[in-house]
């Protein structure tokens, strides 16, 4: 079992997961982890928080990618935040961003979760 | 009657330079027997094109009995029915005198009514329906029937005797300001829809290339420019004419007088000719700017300027002294600004000037793009009528500028031919490091003009390009266009003093000796040039530089510099051979072996856990001393990371290390990483369209992608026992190109 993610929070219908400064294949692990404990728990909503994150690497990318399937399969909605110009270029030139709604915020990101329907 | 000039050519020995332009119109008029285009030949004022029409002419007259050659040149001040009457009768008295080849028909005057009584009764009776219809049209007072008829005149003669006619259209441009009295339709317009019918073979000339703007079908046309006399043909003229006048001259003051004078053939035989009347020898410089002067404001160039030069207020005068004095052109703003004039005053000033061909606006600038010699005829109006200063006043002041300016060009003047100077300075480009500026012909004049050139202060502070290592270069005229007078040179080296794939580079350098600035066409024809080379030798990187040994015009600058080509004009040259020779001499400058030591740092990584970031750190450490923006150094640490890590994965060798090797250039950052064991490689890459497939378990594959993406160069080179991977990253400035 992996270490438990260090940083989220749990809202009521939804939960936001903040990434760390470099996300790599351990931090990409430690993400991928700690979101399936709440899609476990039932949660369909989730919001990944990139605000505090500055570098991302192809593993980093590929296991987002898992991620966005497994909440795919299960019907569930993912929004992205806070992401750097940078990492918005990068998520736009693997194609990521035309499957997962970006906002600039995590608090935008949380108004148009709640609004969405399962 | 104007047109009667069209058999008084001068004599051969006093014409120079324009053989080559001659023979492509003569070949077009013969040849051209169902014209598929015209020729527009657009130049300045007294810059010879009357003249080479004359020789075209005379050729045609009494070479060949196919193609029948009508001159016509429009005079500015006539009417509807003058210009019918005068352009009706030039065109009969032409074809008559070429069916019987008597040119006395042209040269002598007769009327209208002379020409139809003449020509009823002969084989020519239809030219006398024409002017029929002509008189009537007059008597009714139809004006569209008058021009109508006039202009198609021509292209009914010829359909009805069988016969080919090659119109030459002389001052084209003041057709254009013409018009009917009524309904204000442009003769310009009538003579397109004659022109552009394809059916008639034609030549028109005008000052301006904004002459037929939005008026022409694509390739309906071809635009043949025609520019100053080359220098070596300027001095031949000058040295004919001072032998006939029986002038002393000296050539290297001849050559300053070719400089000034731009190559026109008009103004070198007003110099000549005041020279004689004077008694004057042109043996020195203050020898020549006191006949130039002279001629300048009380001689018949003076007279010549102030008949086509008509400044209408002292506001025109202000404006156009602004414009010459910012040499790389004025906004609109900052001259309505220094002129202290509201917007539309100032709007119409600029476009009477305009159609002066005194002034160009283009990109939001208004610039001057007269000649020398109009410079200073405004100069001396300005200092005399806007600034209130005596004749001798402002007449001294031209001198002074010019004696300076001249001087200086005397003191940088490169011996012989610049093509040699060129070569040999090529051969010793070892890696130095010079001045940027002199490769940017724009920011030079912008920064020194007026002001003594490099000090040395300048050069210290100066950005500086590395040179190449050259190992031959070759004057290449397989590749030449001599029709442009550009001579295309070759010199293959090395960067950075590294004889590897990577550092190879090739110069190419187009050059143009003649005394006219290079324009948008030698521009234009150079990137192509450049084009077919780059494709022939297939080099990785390339350097295009063209050399102008009396400048550029501005539309070339802006487009030599979107392309990012080097700009450099005799000026510019001069000091770079003297540096060049400096450096040789006592290594005053940095030799890129130092600047390279300086600028390449090494790390070693050990395959742990994060090292990598050690790696993306030094690289932004760099990155800000370099001065590269936030974008660009997460940007280039988002694929060394990438590149790390791809090394990492790929290396089998137990405690094996990856090497990072990053080289700062004058032009680009180059990451080499390198790691020990198999390789990592290209094919690793899968599916590389940017599409994402969701894929489950897969987590490698987009790293690649990833970095080709961020950085503009990345290549894997294969290496003994490892492979190694190199990215590079342009360090960019606004207008240069990426293809180096």
């Amino acid at each position: 079992m992996n270490r438990k993610f260090k940083s989220f929070k749990e809202l009521e219908g939804c939960v936001i997961i903040y990434t760390d400064n470099y996300l790599n294949d351990i931090e990409g692990e430690e993400l991928e982890s700690t979101c399936d404990i709440f899609l476990n728990k039932g949660k369909k909503r989730v919001i990944i928080d990139f605000a505090n994150t500055e570098l991302i690497n192809s593993i980093g990318i590929s296991i987002l990618i898992g991620i966005m399937e497994k909440i795919k399969e299960i019907k569930g909605i993912l929004f992205f935040s806070g992401l750097k110009k940078i990492n918005h270029d990068i998520f736009n030139v693997l194609g990521l961003t035309k499957y997962v709604p970006i906002f600039q915020t995590e608090d935008e990101a949380v108004k148009n979760i709640m609004t969405n329907n399962l | 009657m104007d047109n009667k000039i069209i058999f008084n050519i001068s004599q051969n020995n006093e014409f120079f330079g324009r053989s080559s332009e001659i023979e492509e119109i003569y070949q077009h008029a013969i040849s051209s027997m169902k014209p598929t285009y015209g020729i527009y030949l657009v130049g300045r004022k007294w810059i010879g094109k009357t003249e080479l029409l004359k020789r075209v002419y005379h050729r045609l007259f009494w070479d060949q009995n196919k193609v029948v050659p009508i001159y016509y040149r429009f005079k500015a001040d006539y009417n509807t029915e003058d210009f019918a009457d005068d352009y009706l009768r030039d065109f009969i008295k032409q074809y008559f005198a070429f069916l019987t080849k008597n040119p006395a028909i042209v040269t002598e005057n007769i009327s209208l009514n002379k020409l139809e009584h003449l020509l009823a009764d002969t084989e020519l009776a239809y030219l006398s329906r024409l002017l029929v219809l002509h008189r009537e049209a007059r008597k009714y007072g139809d004006h569209t029937a008058i021009l109508r008829n006039a202009i198609n005149a021509p292209y009914q003669a010829g359909i009805h005797y069988n016969n080919h006619i090659f119109l030459m259209l002389d001052d084209f441009d003041i057709a254009a300001r013409t018009y009917l009295r009524e309904g204000r339709t442009g003769i310009l317009k009538e003579y397109l829809k004659t022109l552009m019918s394809g059916s008639i073979s034609y030549l028109v000339t005008g000052y301006t290339k904004r002459l037929f703007e939005g008026e022409i079908y694509p390739n309906s046309i071809k635009i043949m420019e025609l520019t100053g006399l080359t220098e070596e043909s300027s001095i031949g003229l000058m040295e004919e004419l001072s032998r006939k006048y029986n002038i002393n001259c000296d050539k290297e003051i001849l050559a300053v007088a070719a400089g000034q004078l731009g190559g026109s053939p008009a103004y070198m035989q007003s110099i000549m000719a005041a020279a004689k009347n004077e008694g004057r020898n042109l043996e020195t410089l203050k020898d020549l700017m006191d006949v130039y002067v002279k001629e300048l404001v009380g001689g018949s160039i003076g007279f010549s300027l102030s008949s086509v030069i008509s400044i209408k207020s002292l506001n025109a005068l202000r404006l156009l002294h602004i414009c010459i004095n910012s040499r790389n052109g004025i906004s609109e703003e900052e001259l309505i600004e220094q002129m202290a004039l509201d917007n539309e005053e100032t709007r119409e000033a600029i476009s009477s000037l305009c159609e002066l061909s005194l002034l160009e606006t283009g990109c939001g600038l208004i610039k001057w793009i007269g000649d020398k010699v109009a410079e200073d005829y405004i100069c001396y109006l300005y200092e005399t009528e806007a600034k209130g200063k005596s004749r001798a006043e402002a007449k001294t002041r031209i001198v002074r500028k010019r004696l300076k300016e001249g001087f200086y060009i005397q003191g940088v003047k490169i011996k012989g031919k610049v093509k040699e100077e060129l070569l040999w300075l090529l051969k010793r480009f070892n890696s130095q490091a010079v001045p940027k500026i002199l490769f940017h012909n724009q920011d030079f004049l912008y920064k020194y003009s007026g002001k003594m050139y490099m000090k040395e202060n300048d050069i210290k502070e100066d950005y500086k390009i590395s040179l190449p290592q050259v190992i031959g270069c070759f004057n290449n005229v397989r590749y030449e266009n001599k029709e442009k007078e550009l001579s295309i040179i070759v010199g293959y080296g090395f960067n950075n003093s590294r004889y590897d794939d990577e550092n190879e580079v090739v110069w190419i350098v187009g050059l143009k000796e003649s005394l006219s600035a290079i324009h948008a066409g030698d521009a234009e024809g150079f990137i192509r040039q450049c084009n077919i080379i780059a494709g022939d030798i297939k080099a990785v990187a390339v350097r295009r530089w063209m050399i102008g040994r009396e400048g550029f015009t501005g539309e070339a600058l802006k487009r030599l510099s979107v392309e990012g080509i080097y700009t450099t004009d005799a000026i510019q040259l001069r000091i770079l051979k003297n540096l060049i020779e400096d450096s040789g001499n006592t290594n005053q400058f940095h030799n890129i072996r130092g600047l390279a030591s300086l600028k390449e740092f090494e790390i070693i990584l050990p395959m742990s856990t994060k090292a990598e970031l050690v790696a993306a750190k030094a690289v932004e450490e760099i990155g800000i001393n370099i001065g590269l923006d936030d974008d660009t150094i997460t940007q280039i640490k988002t694929a060394l990371v990438e590149a790390c890590i791809n090394a990492f994965e790929h290396s089998k060798v137990k405690n094996g290390k990856v090497y990072c090797r990053f080289i700062v250039g004058d032009d680009r950052l180059s990451l080499h990483i390198q790691n020990e064991g198999k390789d990592f490689d290209a094919t690793l890459q899968h599916e590389t369209d940017a599409v994402v497939k969701l894929l489950g378990p897969a987590k490698r594959g987009r790293g690649i992608e990833l970095m080709k993406q961020l950085m503009d160069e990345v290549r894997f080179e294969k290496m003994k026992g490892g492979t190694k991977l190199v990215m590079v990253k342009y360090i960019k400035k606004i207008g240069e190109a990426k293809n180096e």
